[in-house]
């Protein structure tokens, strides 16, 4: 499937399977938007650790 | 090397039109409300456009250049307000566009804000928890006073975060002298709440949502309660508005995300439906007494109420004239084509239009920014209590202005944004 660079589907881990549109060019918002996370979450330089409370939360400001 | 050329045209019209239909939708109005051309002038163009490059080390000790960008639009009415986003798809025209989106938005909530966006163009996914750290801290360090707390505040938005926001907080406030520290916490919304966030500022945009169907069954005299919706996305908007919605007693009787299509006339229960997603990578196939359904005939489901949350361009001329509900409330960004909003105002269907019915989201930004500013703690019943009385106001202000003028709500509602700026203009003047 060839997706459109501008589109947020590009980088979107349902892009293959998504059953939400078959128009995969120029989304530029989706609430199902979903990004593969991170190469490597091992190394922490944060001085908290485990800040699991953001990961689960889609916090998204609508335009 | 033809391929090439076809596929960058291709890009560039998909970039343009963005920003093409933005204007479009501006001038149009502008047109229609008659505005002073000297104050469409000034509304036409962005005020600041900051491209700033600048070097992250990571992890493995190389350095790499990011670019990151904000657009300041405009900021007659306040402080610039708008989301950060990481993306590689993310540029200067797309950038100008939410911006210039977000002016019309803050204006027509009635909050004291202008519009902006702003980003950094690179994919998330392939850095680091730590190097994403840096990025973030470098890019808040580059922007310096490019963004404050009374001068342009960010807020998350594609792939940044309430983690993503307290960074930025922290970086921006380390900055400052140690006694100025804390009166710059509101220099971001968006954040951690044991960091300043919003108790409940994850379900404001549903809330704002469910708040916009119900006042308008109120003002038709319509009782929400056996009255039956469906919901496309069941991410955090719709979830919550399907909530809220549920405690009214209507009726879930259809669900659409990535993973498939799911109905059940007799009605789905939303919080065993958010409970199943939650055992089930997040899918909703598969619910316990739900029949899966093609994609194609969702929109054609029978119900009353539809809510398209979850992206643009779904409602088109292909499953307009199959609509069936007498209420669609645009939960995601642009979700009705133009030609698609045609067909359903001549079939008498009313649409609550995206600019009004999501602004739960960013008039919840505004508490947090006013309960970090006054350096109070506010209760979740409180804010909900808020954001009703603020969604309240705007929607019988636009509903008003419908009616007296006859328009589409959707016009009514730009009609009303572009005024206020408008009257702003008249006012003040412009200097010198």
């Amino acid at each position: 499937m060839k997706i459109n660079t501008t589109s947020l589907c590009n980088t979107c881990v349902y892009a293959a399977s998504c059953n939400l549109t078959s128009n995969k060019n120029a989304i530029w918002s989706c609430s199902e938007f979903e990004t593969e996370r991170l190469k490597n979450t091992n190394q922490k330089t944060n001085l908290l650790p485990n800040l699991n409370f953001t990961k689960s939360e889609k916090e998204i400001e609508f335009i | 090397m033809k391929t090439l050329i076809k596929e960058l045209k291709q890009k560039e019209q998909l970039k343009q039109g963005m920003l093409e239909n933005v204007m479009e939708q501006f001038n149009h109005v502008s047109d229609f409300v008659n505005l002073n051309p000297n104050i469409k002038k000034i509304l036409s163009v962005t005020n600041n456009e900051l491209i700033i490059h600048f070097p992250v080390r990571m992890d493995n000790g190389d350095v790499e250049i990011f670019k990151g960008y904000r657009v300041q639009h405009n900021n007659a009415l306040g402080p610039y307000k708008g989301g950060l986003r990481y993306h590689p798809t993310i540029d200067i025209d797309a950038v100008k566009a939410l911006a210039m989106w977000m002016t019309w938005k803050t204006s027509l909530a009635g909050l004291p804000y202008g519009g902006a966006k702003g980003g950094i163009q690179m994919d998330p996914k392939k850095y680091s928890n730590s190097e994403l750290e840096r990025i973030t801290r470098r890019f808040t360090y580059a922007l310096g006073d490019n963004i404050g707390p009374e001068h342009d505040i960010p807020a998350p938005d594609i792939n940044t975060d309430a983690q993503t926001m307290a960074w930025i907080a922290d970086t921006y406030m380390s900055t400052k002298a140690p006694s100025e520290r804390s009166r710059n916490q509101h220099v971001v919304t968006g954040k951690p709440i044991g960091s300043g966030g919003l108790e409940g500022r994850d379900r404001a945009t549903g809330y704002g949502v469910y708040l916009t169907i119900k006042f308008w069954a109120e003002l038709k005299s319509i009782k929400l309660k056996d009255k039956t919706f469906i919901v496309q996305g069941f991410g955090n908007v719709g979830y919550w508005a399907a909530h809220f919605l549920e405690r009214d007693e209507a009726k879930l009787v259809g669900v659409q995300d990535a993973f498939g299509t799911i109905v059940n006339k007799e009605g789905l229960n939303v919080e065993h439906l958010l409970d199943y997603t939650k055992n089930n990578n997040g899918s909703i196939v598969g619910f316990p007494d739900s029949k899966d359904i093609e994609k194609e005939d969702f929109f054609g489901l029978d119900c009353d109420i539809c809510i398209p949350a979850a992206l643009g361009n779904q409602i088109n001329t292909k499953n307009a004239s199959k609509i069936k509900a007498f209420l669609v409330a645009e939960g995601a960004n642009g979700p009705t084509t133009v030609e698609a909003e045609k067909i359903l105002l001549e079939r008498g269907i009313t649409i609550i239009p995206d600019i009004l019915c999501n602004s739960g989201g960013v008039i919840g930004s505004y508490f947090e920014w006013l309960q970090n500013r006054n350096g109070e703690l506010w209760e979740l019943n409180e804010i909900m209590g808020r954001i009703n009385k603020k969604m309240r106001e705007v929607f019988i202000k636009v509903l008003n202005v419908a009616e007296s003028r006859k328009i589409n709500m959707r016009s009514a509602a730009y009609v009303l944004a572009i005024e206020r700026l408008e009257r702003t203009y008249t006012q003040r003047g412009v200097f010198p």
